[in-house]
């Protein structure tokens, strides 16, 4: 480069890196998201209604009232719930009594940490005899052996999946190109064969397993489908996405498929049959309780904060709980039947936090500052204790 | 290391929406600082920075699902800043932005080359026309090669060397004698 060149770069550089900046919230992003997809809904009516005249007015009127325009984050619910603390208001806590991570450590609930060689890690979980492990950034997985070495990397389409006694995982590889993805199930110990099948859909990754096969979902509009071992695959097409198995009522959560009110409407549907059970209008449904007998859900209000217990056979509504507005709430887990941990940031900050299925709210690890790039802390999932 | 044979943590419980805001979350954790200061650096100006990086956030955050390669996402948010901050200008929102379309007369002229160098490069930058701003900003700031440059703005790389050419004559003449357009290649 020219002496001006460098000049010119050092000057941006020094302009540019010498302003303070204010962090867009995560929260104020998603509202204006909202208004420019009503915007766009709008423009669309409007463009339809030139193409078909007389008959676009009624169209106006829906879409400015449909389904679709009410995705959009909206004010908060007319319920009112009082608003919980902030993060760093909350009282410090026992730590997670599920294995959580630590940075590069995985933590077992009696606290022993295993150290990976990593200080970024989004998942990890054992996996014959070692660990899978997915890295903030990396579209690949590492299998590393027990003494921690690397044996191999392949890309993944995304999330591990783990049966309820933690005996069995499941993950998908995919050419780093693109490609089919393949399903793979195998052993947490030892040294047995996985079995392997083609995943139906493009990015299909498992959400979890049952009895019968692996349940995997797509983060395009396919369907979720059940994938056998044999091979063969039964979609579940009910569901537009799916959540969330639940291994001992063989039931898998999610939302239904079809218009995008169907897709805001939270549903479990029966993996056996295919039918939906329940269905909430306006929630998302997510884990269910280690037991199966519960599922949590928060509501689809733009708030994020509001959070349901629904009796999973049922669809009854077992308990209502707040999280402090403005949270990031990036993971949940159930930790054990009456109480919840959120892998959480606020206000630069980060931490788990506990919620009581009694309201109450603490913090399940120490307050750390939020870095740019991977999370610090990261849950692990039911059945591991 | 010695690992434990125990079972351990997955994380595979999220619904896609909520994967979705995780990762988004997580790139706007990362990525936010850096392309407020380019927003500032293409606008001149704070507060409107903040406006066009919020609404440039706000269209990624809908296309998302959209962006396979998450490895193009910042081309591709830099690309909406620079189309925002366009459109921003072309709608007259902000009246109050320092930038023109043509480089206005009586342009302040130095010829020292002083403390105050740094402010009067800047100055200089900012009645660049938009899109000589865009490149040099581009070129300079992200240190974007020519084509990826061209990817961002749109145009051809001939366009973008072109215009590299005619802001960095311009900022020649209009700053200090150390920056002489016939200083040495290095």
């Amino acid at each position: 480069m020219t002496r001006s060149e460098d000049l010119l770069a050092d000057v941006l550089r020094e302009r540019a890196e010498g302003r303070d900046v204010r962090g867009t919230p995560m929260s104020d992003v998603v509202a204006t998201a909202g208004r420019i997809r009503r915007a766009r809904r709008i423009r669309a009516g409007v463009a339809t209604a030139v193409v078909v005249g007389a008959l676009a007015s009624p169209f106006l009127v829906d879409a400015a009232r449909s389904p679709d325009a009410s995705t959009d984050p909206a004010g908060p619910s007319t319920t009112e719930v009082p608003p919980p603390p902030r993060l760093q208001d909350l009282a410090p806590g026992a730590p997670p009594a599920i294995r959580w991570i630590d940075g590069g450590d995985v933590v077992a609930s009696d606290g022993t940490r295993v150290s990976l060689p990593f200080d970024d890690v989004t998942r990890a979980t054992p996996y014959l005899g070692g660990f899978l492990v997915a890295r903030f950034g990396d579209p690949r997985l590492v299998l590393l052996d027990d003494r921690g070495r690397e044996v191999w990397r392949r890309c993944t389409t995304g999330a591990l999946g783990v049966s309820d006694d933690g005996s069995r995982t499941a993950y998908t590889t995919v050419g780093c190109g693109g490609g089919d993805p393949v399903l793979h199930v195998g052993p947490t110990l030892g040294t047995d064969d996985e079995w392997t099948a083609p995943v139906p859909l493009a990015d299909g990754a498992p959400v979890g397993l049952l009895d019968d096969g692996v349940v995997v979902a797509s983060m395009n509009t396919a369907p979720p489908a059940l994938v056998r071992p044999d091979g063969t695959a039964r979609s579940l097409d009910r569901l537009g996405v799916a959540a969330a198995v639940n291994e001992p009522l063989g039931l898998v959560s999610g939302n239904l498929a079809g218009s995008a009110e169907r897709n805001r409407t939270g549903a479990v549907v029966d993996a056996g049959t295919g039918e939906v059970l329940w269905s909430e209008k306006d929630w998302q449904l997510d884990d269910f309780s280690p037991d199966g007998s519960s599922v949590v859900g928060v509501e689809l209000d733009g708030t994020g904060t509001r959070w349901g217990v629904f009796d999973a056979r049922t669809g009854e509504q077992l308990h209502e709980l707040a999280t402090p507005a403005g949270l990031q709430i990036w993971q949940v887990a159930w930790e054990d039947a009456d109480h919840l941990l959120l892998a959480t940031t606020q206000d630069g900050a980060e931490a788990i936090v506990r919620v009581s299925l009694d309201g109450d709210l603490e913090r399940a690890t120490e307050l750390v500052p939020a870095g740019e790039g991977a999370r610090r802390f990261a849950l692990g999932a039911n059945g591991f204790r | 290391m010695q690992l434990i044979e125990r079972a351990g943590p997955d994380t595979g419980g999220m619904g896609r929406a909520q994967v979705r805001d995780a990762e988004f979350t997580a790139y706007l954790a990362a990525r936010q600082p850096a392309l407020l200061r380019t927003a500032y650096l293409l606008t001149g100006d704070r507060d409107q920075a903040e406006d066009v990086l919020q609404t440039a956030l706000a269209k990624l955050y809908l296309s998302w699902d959209k962006v396979r390669d998450r490895g193009a996402v910042d081309a591709y948010v830099r690309r909406i800043i620079v189309n925002e901050n366009n459109s921003v200008w072309r709608r007259g929102w902000k009246r109050r932005e320092h930038a023109t379309d043509v480089v206005p007369e009586g342009a302040p002229h130095l010829d020292a080359y002083d403390e105050g160098t740094a402010d009067a490069l800047w100055q200089v930058v900012r009645t660049l026309p938009r899109r000589a701003r865009a490149v040099v900003v581009l070129r300079y700031y992200e240190q974007l090669t020519e084509a990826e440059t061209a990817d961002v703005l749109g145009i051809s790389v001939g366009t973008v060397k072109s215009q590299t050419s005619r802001a960095l004559a311009t900022l020649r003449e209009r700053t200090p004698a150390d920056l002489d357009p016939r200083e040495e290649e290095r």
